[in-house]
Parts: C-alpha cells; structure tokens; sequence
C-alpha cells in the first residue's frame, strides 16, 4: 500500500531530513512510526500526501507512483488519505458537522448523503448529537475525534495520524489509539506516527523507528496486555 | 446544470457569510467605494470640461475692413485669393456696410440717432475663421500681406490669447487624464491590497482545505465571488457618492450658468458608463482575489 525505496529528503534550508529510506507497508496493516523530534516522522508522513515532494527514490502509494504524480493529481491522491494532526487542524469557525463533511463536499458529494455519513463517521467516533457544537466548545479529546471522524468519513483506505495523542492525558490517548485500531480491523491501512512507546505495546504491531533519517530496524512489540 | 448547481451553491453561501460577517466586507466595500470614485470623479470633471470649452466659440478670428473706394471688383479679387488660401482659412464670410449698420443698429439700439448721419458710417468687411490648432507664425505673412492690400483699410485680429487659453485647456484636461489614470492605478494596488488582507486572515483555513483535497478551482471559487460581490457593492458605493457630490454642486453651478446667461447643466454619468464601471468594479475584485489566492496556493504545492 505505501512503499518507499531509497527515498532521500533534503530541504531548501540544506537539512537532510531522510537519507535513503526503503520500507514497506501493506495493504490492512497497521504500523507505528518513532523516533526522537527532527528524527523524519512528520517529513516522512508530508511525502506519503505530497506536501513535501522526496529528494531523490522512489514512493509508490495506493498503486501511483508519487515521484511522477503531476501536480494537478495531488487533490485526488490526497482524498484517498485520511489525515489525522496533533493540533486538529479544525475549522473553528464551522460546526464540528460541517468540520466532518468538509471532505464529501470537497470531493462533490451528493448533498442528500452528507447527513448521512457525516453522522455514521461520527457516531464512530462517539460524537453523535454533537454536530451543532463549535469546535472549541469541545474537549481537547473531543477535538481529536473530530478530527478522525473528519479523517474517516469519506472512507479512504489509508489513514495518516501525526502525534495524534501528543495533547492528550494517557487515558484519552488509549481511547484515541483504540479509534485507529478500530478502524483497522475495518480493512484500512493505518501508519501513526508517534513517541508514545509505553502505548505502542498494546497492539503488538510493526514499529518503525526513525534515528536522524534513516530506520534502525523493523521490530515488532509483542502484545503484553 | 450539476455545476451551475454547486456555483448557486457558493454563490449563496458567500452571501450569507457576507450577511453573517458585514463589518469586514463594509470596510472593504468602503475602500474601494472611495477609491474608485477618485478616477471616475475626475473623469467626469474632464468629461464636463470638454463640453464647457465646446460650447464656447473661441475660434480666432480675423476681421478685414475695406476702404470706402473699394469696387465690387475689389471685393471679388480678394474673395478668389481667400478661397485659395485654404491652408489657414476655415471660413470667410462678407458683410456688407448695409448689413453691418443694420446689424449694428440692431444690437446697439442707436437705430434713430444712426439716421441722421445720413450716410452709412461703416466700410464693407471680411470676417475670417482660422483654425484653432494652427499657430499664428505660420500664416503671419499672409495676414501681412492682406493688411497692406490696396483696397484694405484696415485689420484687426486677436488672435493670440484665444490659442494661449486653448493652451492651456488642453494642459489642465491632459493633466487632470493624468492624475485620473494614477489614481486608477491606485485604486487596483489597494484593491488587490485589501483583498491579499482578508486572505492573510484566511490562510489557515485555506491550508486545511488543501490538505483534505481540495483542488484550487475549488478552493479558489468562494474567493472569488467574494472579490467580485465586494467589488460590485464598491463600484456602485463610488457611483453613489459621485452621484450625491453631482448634487452637491449643482445649485451653484445652475446659479454661475444663469449668470453667464448659459443653459449650461453638469453631466453626470450615462447608464452605459454606469453598467461598465459596475462591472469594472466587480472583474478588479475578481481578479484581485484570483491573483492572490492563486500566488498563496502555489506555496501550498511542494517543490523537490
């Protein structure tokens, strides 16, 4: 599903963000990205949805080819990608319904489908009845979930999420972890990147950690819960 | 008709964000309300110039009197060598001494006083239109050569302060095009300026939307509707205020025009030129926004 092979990173500023990273991820997975700050990990995931084009390599996701993706084809890659932030990235001005059907409406859906997926993407996520509500009249926690309904609800077979429990207390965060998991089982491919190691643990899946632009080693928690 | 749709769509939305939202839009709408009325105010000062300075007949003239001995030979002699002289000569017209006394009696009101002298006072003359354009060197010698004609008493012209003050419509018209045509450019830098404001105070909007997947004809289209409604509602603010300054002025103007014995009246804009400037109005917001909006998406998109 998401394959990089040999893909160098380097920015104007003469940083090289990632030096020669090969891996792969198939299809239904779920893996865990690590690493220490300015190891890679949000580099890493600005190439899988083309906010950052690679230096050098090769980066096949969802069957394209990105290093020769022309410009125009980004908006369509993008909406096969669900995105989750650590800072939400919500429109506070909207209410958290038309936060969550941003998506459909950018992709054209049918109106007479909104309200429908809009309130099963939330009800995934626990926030049904709360679509009238503005963002920061909401949780911290209750943001994030926004945030993945917003991420869900067009149904992307990839899902992306960057530190989404950096802001979080360990509780919610477990509730938060427990959402992307979910959505595993549900066949999609999940990559979270993340250095909260203590929770990684419980799922028993592939991590890959980053040490300054280059992966140490594939290694695999085992379930311990 | 799905696009048409999804046009309505945003069109309608933006209204009411508009409606939702006026104090921003106000402003804007006021800026440019103001800043087009400068050159449109201005051209229509022109435009008024002109029609006064047509009005007025400020053509040169020269006027030609005959002496008493002239013959009627003499008169056709010189009528031939008027009509070759084309070149500087626009129009010729004969008065004959009859005439002229009749015409004088006329205007002066002497009409009974002017019988007792028994016989016509006034010599036979030319009256001679040159054109305004031409300037006086260049027919001097002629004008010479008519003075010392034999038949010729006498020739009077004044011709120069008719060319000076046509001198000088034409600087204050050729200015005031200038200062118009600056404040035109002023007006587009400060809409193009306003509109790169109230998109700086969008950016993380437009970013996340961006991200979702959003192509740039989408996320373009709100923005210009915007730049064009603000632009249309500014364009008809600065038809508004050049309307009320017309009324302003028009009293005095009306009481200066009576005084001079003129129906002078002060123009204002035709409908066409209305219909134009509005539309004007609304394609500069347009294309304000899309310049901007466009130059802030292209640092959306990565480079290698």
């Amino acid at each position: 599903m998401i394959e990089f092979k040999h893909v160098f990173k380097r920015y104007p500023t003469g940083l090289d963000a990632l030096k020669g990273l090969s891996f792969e991820i198939s299809k239904d997975e779920m893996v865990f990205l690590t690493g220490h700050s300015g190891a890679g990990k949000s580099t890493l995931l600005k190439l899988i949805t083309l906010v950052e084009r690679a230096t050098r390599g090769v980066i096949t996701v969802n069957g394209s080819d990105l290093m020769s993706l022309p410009r125009r084809k980004i908006p369509f890659h993008r909406r096969d990608i669900g995105v989750v932030y650590q800072d939400h990235k919500l429109l506070n001005d909207r209410t958290v319904f038309d936060n969550v059907a941003l998506p459909l409406i950018v992709a054209g859906e049918p109106h007479r489908e909104l309200s429908r997926r809009v309130r099963a993407a939330l009800d995934k996520v626990g926030l049904l009845g709360k679509e009238k509500m503005y963002p920061l009249a909401l949780s911290g926690g209750e943001q994030q979930r926004v945030g993945i309904a917003r991420a869900v609800v067009n149904r992307p077979p990839i899902l992306l999420a960057d530190e989404p429990t950096g802001n979080l207390d360990p509780e919610l965060s477990e509730e938060i972890m427990d959402l992307f998991y979910m959505f595993n089982q549900h066949n999609v491919t999940v990559l979270i990147a993340t250095h909260d190691l203590q929770l990684l643990g419980r799922y028993g899946k592939r991590v890959l950690q980053l040490y300054e632009g280059q992966l140490i080693d594939g290694f695999k928690y085992h379930q311990t819960a | 008709m799905k696009y048409l749709l999804r046009h309505l769509q945003v069109f309608f939305h933006t209204l009411g964000d508009i409606c939702r939202h006026p104090v921003p839009t106000l402003l804007t709408v006021m800026v440019l309300g103001i800043t087009l009325s400068l050159p449109m105010g201005l051209y229509l000062l022109t435009h008024n110039l002109e029609l006064v300075s047509s009005e007025w007949q400020g053509k040169p003239q020269a006027t030609v009197y005959l002496k008493k001995s002239a013959s009627d030979q003499d008169v056709a002699r010189l009528d031939n060598w008027f009509s070759t002289q084309r070149s500087w000569i626009e129009n010729v017209r004969f008065v004959k001494a009859d005439e002229a006394l009749q015409e004088f009696k006329f205007l002066s009101g002497l009409g009974q006083a002017l019988d007792v002298l028994g016989e016509n006072p006034l010599p036979n003359m030319f009256i001679l239109d040159m054109p305004e354009t031409l300037p006086v060197a260049d027919y001097q010698d002629e004008l010479t050569q008519l003075e010392q004609d034999e038949s010729v008493e006498q020739l009077k012209y004044d011709l120069e302060w008719v060319q000076r003050l046509q001198a000088i419509l034409n600087l204050a018209q050729r200015t005031v095009w200038m200062v118009a045509g600056l404040l035109g450019i002023g007006a587009l830098l400060i809409i193009s300026n306003t509109m790169r404001l109230s998109i700086a105070n969008k950016k993380d909007e437009i970013t996340i939307i961006n991200r979702i997947g959003a192509t740039n004809t989408f996320i373009r289209r709100p923005f210009l509707y915007t730049g064009f409604i603000q632009g249309l509602l500014g364009a008809l603010l600065a038809w508004g205020l050049i309307q009320a300054g017309l009324n302003w002025l028009n009293e005095p103007v009306q009481r200066l025009a009576d005084l001079y014995a003129s129906d002078y009246k002060l123009v204002g804009l035709p409908m066409l030129w209305v219909l134009a400037i509005l539309l004007t109005g609304g394609l500069l917001g347009w294309l304000a926004s899309w310049v901007t909006v466009s130059r802030h998406l292209a640092k959306l998109y990565p480079s290698k």
